[in-house]
């Protein structure tokens, strides 16, 4: 099977078989130029996903699923983005969640589930898509605040 | 920038196939119609530049340092999966 050779300016040089492409048919907003992406594993076992550029080789987005951290999140898919993606059924669907990481403080980690990211996983055509009127929020903690520590102690 | 006046019911045509419509007027509210093709996303400028931004911050640090966290929870939610289920989406390392 065809695959692609990348630089990556985190993981280095990659090779992605063509079957793992996920291809953008409208780009994550702010990056318009951008349509081919690769899911890499963070960790074995890591709820957390890096989403590289495959032609931009140090856009890196670490995404995840909310409900890998016991994050409600049920949302009606927009019959537009449906039809846009050929979805037919639920199991298709894979939704991912992009994670905003502060440098500084990594346990502050927010995700953004106002603008899941939506893949089909057969055909694995993805959009990003703006769930408009959901209430949902940009910047969602996805860890639990650390117990304080007991006076004293 | 090109300026129309519209009345309610009046129509905006944009490149033959985008349709807008002056719905209703009421105070400083204005409702609109829009009649797109699907590939073209219409957002509100407010949600829009709010997700632009996250996905820029979200993108900004060149190595971010991740947070060990646990496995995650087996879930039942219709639109979740497990890591192992995204098998079919990435390659296993090492592989």
């Amino acid at each position: 099977m065809a695959s692609h050779t990348l630089q990556t300016e985190r993981f280095g040089e990659i090779s992605v078989e063509e079957a793992y492409v996920l291809r953008f048919v409208e780009p994550i907003l702010g990056f318009p130029d951008l349509r081919q992406y690769v899911l890499l594993e963070h960790a074995p076992d890591s709820p957390l996903f890096w989403l590289q550029s495959m032609e931009e080789p140090a856009l890196a987005f670490v995404v995840t699923n909310p409900a890998w951290f016991d994050i409600p999140y049920d949302f009606l898919l927009p019959e537009a983005v449906a039809q846009r993606l050929g979805l037919t059924s639920a199991e298709q669907v894979q939704v991912l969640t992009i994670v905003n990481v502060p440098d500084d403080d990594p346990q502050q980690m927010t995700t953004n589930l106002l603008g899941p990211i939506i893949i089909h996983r057969d055909t694995r055509e993805a959009l990003q898509v703006v769930l408009t009127d959901s209430g949902f929020t940009t910047r969602v903690p996805l860890l639990a605040p650390p117990p304080p520590v007991a006076a004293g102690a | 920038m090109l300026v129309l006046s519209r009345r309610p019911g009046q129509r905006l045509i944009i490149a033959g196939d985008i349709e807008i419509t002056v719905l209703e007027v009421r105070g400083d509210l204005v409702k609109l119609g829009i009649h797109a093709p699907k590939s073209i996303p219409v957002y509100r400028e407010e949600v829009y530049q709010e997700i632009l931004e996250a996905n820029r911050q979200a993108a900004g640090p060149a190595t971010p340092s991740l947070p060990v966290v646990g496995s995650p929870s087996a879930v039942d939610a219709p639109v979740a999966v497990r890591p192992a289920d995204l098998g079919r989406l990435f390659p296993k390392s090492g592989a």
